[in-house]
């Protein structure tokens, strides 16, 4: 964004002309805020969070319970359960243990245990770093979805990966720094609101920018009917010229900015349409992440994912909304693996291969986990949304690979050893970005407020870097 | 160039306040010790450390065995003091692991501030509210020159007037100014120009939608519940009424108090009620699985944070788990404010429904009129009052009882003959007229029959009666006494006659009387078995003709009445029929009346008893009542109808006993063990004004805080209030005028403004002109090199500000521009104009679809726009627009590329350029007087002629393309839903549009300065 065009003479002249220092310093200071002091050197510049939303069933996917699965239909310890907050399940009597419905793999040399439904994910087990103790403090979706965002339940903060935007700026002059794409299927789909990728007290360029798979990627992005791009060139410079003649007069920093963002539309009207076309992938990578380019699906996201990793940007998000197996979770899990586990590993792969993934932090898990007890009984029982002890995978830029960390207890309902936060999660991603969260603040309402909270006890999982 | 070289010479070497002189508690000390001492040795005790506390100087000062932290003229005996110099890791303060530092300015200042006595003063904002005396009319400049003397500053110039009137219309409006009214100010040349001007845009309707947009954030207005499903919510009569507010210059005690407690005022009005939706705006959940008891915790607190930020400008939220760390403010403060609503009424998960109708005027007028006429027209009532209509219906009783047989008045008999029936069934008429059933019971059956009854026809009435040959007693068929009449065809001269209605008395579930005229042979209409009135006695239904018909004389109807259903025997096996010539009759009356009326009718000699059963027998069946019946039955349907389309809302609505409140030991809901509280104000702001006698309503809070010695409601309004008119609160940070908040610039002026406003009867318009009728209001925006180093951010209002307008006004703008804003209309249900395709894909619960508003409804102020929390309009959100799932007493204003692609790109903006292009393109003149047409009305300005040949390039260009492309022209002309006038060519129009796009692209066109 520093970089003015080099297009147009008239601009260039404008550039020199008037109030070029001034454009400079105001766009420099959008970068790299002062006071962000670096925690040496850091091992990722970008990361790609594969959330899957809905709340994924450890006890399906990543967290192996033999003893669950000896208790099975058994009722399960009121010593645990008392007291305990409890989605859909509140109220209901006879809590019954249900054991884990798939077979886990002891996978790779490292030997982690993952679900026999996650085969893919399986074969990079020397890759990634298991955390198995990670906790939440939001019981629903959308509260849930708010915290493991913004690491607090109340409305309008700023989502990690606009704290990150703002902690190291942008890395691209023809994308947005952070994007959004979402892909559905599998289980009852959520709904996941705007507020996830909003940018709350910091200032608004910071948001993320969700693409959609139909109509326009980016809203807006596409010109008017009947209007073509040189045409669109030519109004832009016309709007440019005015504002260049303007800004001799009256000499404001908002038009020089002014400036520079309708050029940097202009190009992103080009760009977009150039990363979303997946025609240049070889059959060989369109297969091996299982995407059909424009179907919208998660491998497709996958895909353009590694697409934009590669030009720079900085926090790409991957929701897809299909974990939330209140009912049939055998099957539910198997189904919504399916959509997921290739392209996951596919992805990593891609990264690794094209010399990436070291400095690319890979994240994979939902906003909480399900019950070691049954939803619904029955044929086709589900489990409820749990919050004291649930899975995740993280791989890449400066994640140990083949490491399981923390337990959660033999019913694996709460975490019991090293137990990780939603806050030290993100103390984790902002130390391998170089960032130390104790002193990564901005002033809100005359506090100094951290992605991280105020409460002190926050601490980077140091058993899973490299 | 001469008055900048003036100023370096009159001006010290820094603007701020004269660092030899004594230190200034409010604006250099207290900020210190605020952000670097009191998270430790502040307000909360939770996190005090050595407990030690700066707030508060007796604390400070007091002895600590043989040391004090501050002791008054004694640096070298502070502990403070020798603290912040040491060096020593242990010893330093702040401790390094809080991650804060003291510049060594910031040290040099507390130093002096013990050397010089370390006097302490209350944080300003708390402070009692007076008013220093100014010059009568010019209070504004006088405090703001003062400061430019003590700064030895000079303010900038008045800007021109087609710069100030684009800026008055922005401010008050919304909206730049129509170039007739440029015009027109331009040529006014008396003293009172700017005054009358400034009035008429005050009365212009404008105005009160200009301030909603600035109330609606504060209160986080929104048309959706905000959480998971983030479903609709009915509030939009809310919205009105804040525009009427202003527009009405309602004085700001009222709106707060209907606001806060509408509901609880006596008698309260219809507008009061409306206002009280105020405290229905949170955001809510519908989510499955959500807990109740957690969402109440979160209800209180989004209650407390929004009704302490909006009206106190404080910070209340942060005490919800602690003491606030930098005000007084306690978690006890918290939960007893939070407590002042908990007596509303409200579902804790779940559907918000609608407890409030809020007919238009036109609406409630009529339903008035209506209820009126229903209620003085019942034949009960006539009866009584109406003495000729009682006197018609004894006359026409005498006249029936002597005609010495019995004859029905609003349904009569008919002839009935020619009845068909399938093969092996049969159909008889009985003695007393009515036809049965007999033979063979049919699977299905189509029955049918001519029916002779001369004069006019308007309705057939089918009865249903049972027998006692049936075998299933009280049944009205043979099978097992159901039926279900799926169709009725009445004909005549084989012509069918269009039925328009069908009622019956008693309807069965899912089988209506309409499912008989439905024209489908798997409905229709059946009586019951799982109604009890089902079985007893007789059924009726009526079919009415929507063209009456004259039968004369040997003249039949042919009427065919169908059981298809798939119930074997399901057919009426007994029934008789009538006809009627009264419009939508009653169905009282049966084919004959029951067998002791007609004994009655034909006694010799009537007991009382049998002329009582006569009478109330002849009131069923009387032409005038059943008439009547039937004027009352139209006016109940138009009031339904009225009735149904009125808009409903959610507002207050007290509990008789309100839900009890306990403090939440760190916010944990599932924390039972915290004490129980009673409706109370923040302690430390409660001095000698708060005396309530039993629980405290929302009615005493409203009071409290507009209370003349609260000094925060007026403090922060007045705060806000000049934001709008110079971009910049007195206090820069408008939000929190607390510890953490911004010492005012000017705090005699803010003080003076306050107080003004709360003696002016909180009069909000008086306090508006005040202000833009100061010459402050109407310097120059631009911002002189010598200022921009000196005073970059303004703190001595030495100019104007300026910025891009909000995205309402963005949009309005262009509209306004184009010719086709719709701002005719003022309040009503809110609107949805274009809005990309799949924006809601994320919804769920249900799925949701943007159900686009039609033809004028696209047109209408942004300040309409249908509020989505989740995902409100993207257009609005690339310019600023919040959620508005919280407080926001300040917009963001960015400047981002998404700006750029919504204003080049979304058809809204398309259109309205394509539209302004065809006014242009109709402008009298050549190309270059029409472009100087519309730079006229989109700037309030002439065109430079640098300007003039960059968009006469664009015409030329733009109009060989769209020559060479005319699909490309037809393709842009059909962007929005607008028609192209007449009269331009395609390619003219087209090319005229591009010229549109860039007019209302550049940045002057949406910046107020």
């Amino acid at each position: 964004m520093i970089e003015m065009t080099n297009r147009r003479t008239f601009l260039n002249r404008s550039t020199v002309g008037i109030g070029a220092l001034a454009l400079q310093r105001q766009l420099l200071a959008g970068n790299i805020p002062e006071g962000i002091k670096m925690a040496g050197s850091p091992k990722a510049k970008r990361v790609i969070f594969l959330c899957m939303a809905g709340g994924p069933s450890h006890l399906e996917t990543l967290d192996h319970k033999p003893t669950l699965a000896k208790m099975h239909g058994q009722a399960m310890p009121e010593s645990i359960t008392k007291g305990q907050p409890i989605a859909q399940l509140q109220g209901n009597k006879a809590l019954k243990c249900l054991g884990p419905q798939w077979d886990f793999i002891k996978q790779g040399q490292s030997g982690q245990e993952i679900s026999s439904q996650l085969p893919f994910i399986g074969k990079m087990a020397d890759d990634i770093a298991i955390v198995r103790s990670m906790t939440t403090k939001q019981i629903n979706h959308d509260p849930a979805h708010t915290f493991m965002n913004c690491g607090t339940q109340i409305s309008g903060r700023p989502c990690m990966g606009s704290w990150i935007q703002y902690g190291l700026g942008s890395e691209t002059k023809d994308l947005p720094g952070y994007v959004v794409l979402s892909s559905v299927g599998g289980g009852q789909s959520q709904p996941i609101a705007s507020r996830q990728w909003h940018s709350g007290f910091l200032p608004s360029k910071y948001q993320g920018v969700h693409f959609h798979s139909k109509g326009d990627p980016v809203l807006y992005v596409g010109n008017p009917k009947g209007v073509g791009r040189a045409d669109q060139r030519q109004v832009i410079d016309a709007v440019n010229g005015l504002n260049t003649i303007r800004n001799g007069l009256v000499d404001d920093p908002e038009i020089a900015t002014k400036i520079s963002q309708y050029e940097m539309a202009f190009r992103m009207q080009a760009s977009v349409p150039e990363l979303v076309d997946l025609k240049g992938e070889s059959k060989e990578t369109l297969e091996m992440y299982g995407a059909t380019p424009g179907d919208g699906s998660f491998a497709s996201n996958c895909l353009l994912a590694r697409r934009l990793a590669e030009r720079g940007v900085r926090f790409i998000q991957l929701y897809h909304r299909g974990w939330d197996h209140h009912g049939g979770v055998k099957n539910g899990v198997a189904t919504t693996a399916k959509l997921v586990d290739q392209a996951s590993w596919a992805l990593v792969n891609d990264l690794k291969q094209r010399g990436m993934l070291e400095d690319t932090l890979v994240i994979w898990g939902g906003e909480f986990g399900r019950t070691p007890m049954s939803q619904g009984g029955g044929k086709n029982p589900g489990r409820d949304h749990h919050i004291k002890g649930f899975s995740l995978w993280m791989a890449g830029g400066g994640i140990k690979g083949g490491v399981t960390h923390g337990a959660t207890d033999d019913f694996g309902y709460n975490a019991v050893q090293d137990v990780v936060t939603v806050h030290d999660l993100h103390a984790t991603m902002l130390h391998l970005l170089g960032i130390n969260h104790e002193k990564f603040s901005y002033k809100f309402q005359g506090l100094d407020m951290r992605l991280t909270g105020v409460e002190g006890g926050v601490k980077v999982i140091k058993n899973i870097l490299t | 160039m001469v008055v900048k070289i003036a100023w370096i010479v009159l001006l010290s070497t820094t603007l701020a306040y004269s660092v030899e002189d004594k230190v200034d508690f409010q604006r250099e000390v207290r900020p210190i010790l605020s952000d670097k001492c009191f998270f430790c040795h502040g307000t909360d005790p939770k996190t005090r450390e050595s407990d030690l506390r700066l707030d508060l100087p007796e604390e400070a000062y007091q002895d600590l065995g043989g040391y004090a932290a501050v002791v008054p003229g004694k640096v070298k005996e502070s502990e403070l003091y020798l603290k912040i110099i040491s060096k020593k890791k242990k010893e330093m303060m702040p401790p390094p692991k809080s991650h804060k530092t003291l510049s060594p300015g910031e040290i040099e200042i507390l130093k002096k501030w013990i050397e010089q006595g370390a006097e302490y003063e209350e944080h300003w904002s708390y402070q009692a509210l007076e008013k220093e005396e100014a010059p009568g009319g010019k209070e504004v400049d006088y405090f703001v020159n003062k400061r430019w003397d003590s700064a030895g500053v000079k303010g900038s110039a008045t800007a021109g007037k087609e710069i100030l009137i684009r800026r008055l219309s922005w401010d008050l409006r919304g909206v730049p100014p129509a170039s007739e009214e440029t015009q027109s100010f331009l040529n006014d040349q008396s003293p009172e120009a700017w005054g009358n001007l400034v009035d008429r845009f005050l009365v212009d309707p404008k105005y009160g939608e200009r301030m909603a947009v600035w109330w609606l954030d504060l209160v986080r207005y929104s048309d959706t519940i905000g959480y998971h499903s983030d479903n609709g919510m009915e509030v939009s009569p809310y919205r009105d009424y804040v525009i009427s507010a202003f527009n009405e210059n309602k004085p700001f005690s009222d709106f707060t108090i209907e606001q806060l407690a509408g509901d609880l005022l006596p008698n309260a009005t219809l507008e009061q009620k409306t206002a009280s939706g105020y405290n229905r705006l949170l955001q809510t959940t519908e989510e499955g699985g959500a807990q109740e008891k957690e969402y109440r915790a979160i209800y209180a607190a989004d209650r407390v944070r929004n009704v302490s930020e909006v009206w106190l400008g404080s910070t209340l939220g942060c005490a919800q788990c602690h003491d606030h760390k930098y005000d007084p403010f306690t978690a006890h403060d918290f939960y007893s404010m939070a407590a002042f609503f908990d007596d509303i009424k409200e579902a804790g998960i779940g559907r918000r429904r609608p407890n409030l109708s809020v007919p238009t005027p036109e609406e409630q007028g009529r339903i008035t009129e209506l209820t009126k006429l229903i209620e003085g027209n019942q034949v009960e009532i006539l009866l009584k009052n109406d003495a000729a209509f009682r006197a018609k219906v004894e006359e026409g009783e005498k006249r029936w009882l002597a005609q010495g047989e019995m004859k029905n008045t609003a349904w009569r008999p008919v002839e009935l003959s020619d009845l068909k029936a399938p093969a092996g069934t049969t159909l008889e008429v009985q003695e007393d007229g009515t036809v049965l059933e007999g033979g063979k019971v049919p699977a299905k059956a189509s029955y049918s029959f001519k029916v002779a009854s001369p004069g006019k026809v308007s309705g057939i009435k089918i009865d249903a009666y049972t027998d006692k040959g049936f075998p299933v007693k009280g049944g009205f068929s043979r099978a097992n006494g159901n039926f279900v009449l799926t169709g009725v065809e009445v004909k005549m001269g084989g012509k069918e006659l269009k039925i328009s209605q069908a009622k019956a008395d008693v309807e069965q579930s899912e089988y209506p009387a309409k499912n008989a005229i439905d024209g489908k042979q798997n409905t229709g209409w059946a009586v019951g078995a799982d109604k009890p009135e089902g079985r007893k006695g007789t059924r009726r239904i009526a079919f009415f003709l929507t063209k009456p018909v004259e039968l004369k004389a040997g003249e039949h109807l042919e009427v065919i009445m169908r059981f298809q259903s798939n119930y074997v025997g399901h057919t009426i096996a007994r029934f008789g029929v009538s006809a009627t010539g009264i419009n939508n009759a009653g169905l009282e009356d049966p084919l004959g009346p029951s067998p002791e009326v007609v004994e009655a009718f034909l006694a010799a000699k009537r007991n009382p008893g049998q002329e009582r059963q006569l009478a109330d027998y002849y009131l069923k069946v009387a032409p005038e009542v059943v008439a009547q019946k039937a004027k009352i039955s139209s006016l109940e349907a138009e009031l339904k109808k009225i009735e149904g389309g009125i808009r409903k809302m959610l507002v207050s609505e007290a509990l008789p006993k309100p839900r009890m409140t306990r403090v939440l030991s760190r916010g944990n809901w599932m924390d039972d063990s915290g004490d129980v509280v009673q409706p109370a104000v923040p302690e430390f702001l409660q001095k000698e004004i708060w005396k309530v006698e039993g629980r405290a309503t929302r009615l005493d809070l409203a009071k409290w805080i507009l209370h003349e010695k609260n000094p925060l409601t007026a403090r922060s309004t007045m705060n806000r209030l000049w934001r709008l008119y110079f971009g910049r609160g007195l206090s820069s940070n408008v939000t929190d005028l607390g510890g953490q908040g911004e010492v005012p610039s000017h705090p005699e002026l803010l003080d003076w403004l306050a107080v003004d406003f709360r003696e002016g009867d909180w009069d909000f318009k008086r306090m508006v002109k005040k202000i833009v009728t100061s010459e402050t209001y109407k310097q120059k925006s631009e911002v002189s090199s010598f200022l921009r180093e000196k005073d970059p951010a303004n703190d001595l209002i030495a100019r104007q500000g300026r910025w891009r307008v909000e995205a309402e006004f963005v949009r309005d703008a262009a509209l306004n521009i184009a010719g086709i804003l719709n701002d005719e209309k003022i309040g009503g249900a809110s609107v949805k104009p274009y809005q990309p395709a799949g924006f809601w894909q994320h919804l769920n619960f249900p799925k949701k679809i943007w159900k686009q508003s039609d033809g004028r409804d696209l047109y209408r102020r942004s300040v309409y726009t249908y509020w989505c929390r989740t995902f409100p309009h993207p257009s609005m959100v690339a310019f600023d627009a919040p959620s508005r799932e919280e407080c926001t007493a300040e917009r963001a204003r960015s400047n981002i590329p998404q700006q750029a692609l919504a204003m080049l790109n979304d058809p809204i903006f398309v259109e309205a350029a394509r539209v302004f292009g065809a006014r242009m393109a109709e402008h009298e003149g050549g190309v270059r007087a029409k472009i100087e047409w519309g730079m006229l009305e989109a700037f309030a300005r002439e065109g430079a002629q640098e300007e003039v040949d960059l968009l006469e390039k664009v015409f030329a260009a733009q109009k060989k393309k769209f020559t060479d492309d005319p699909e490309g022209a037809k393709a842009f002309l059909t962007t929005g839903e607008r028609a192209v006038p007449d009269g331009v060519s395609p390619e003219e129009a087209a090319a005229w549009g591009q010229v549109g796009r860039v007019i209302l692209n550049a940045y002057e066109t949406t910046s107020r300065f």
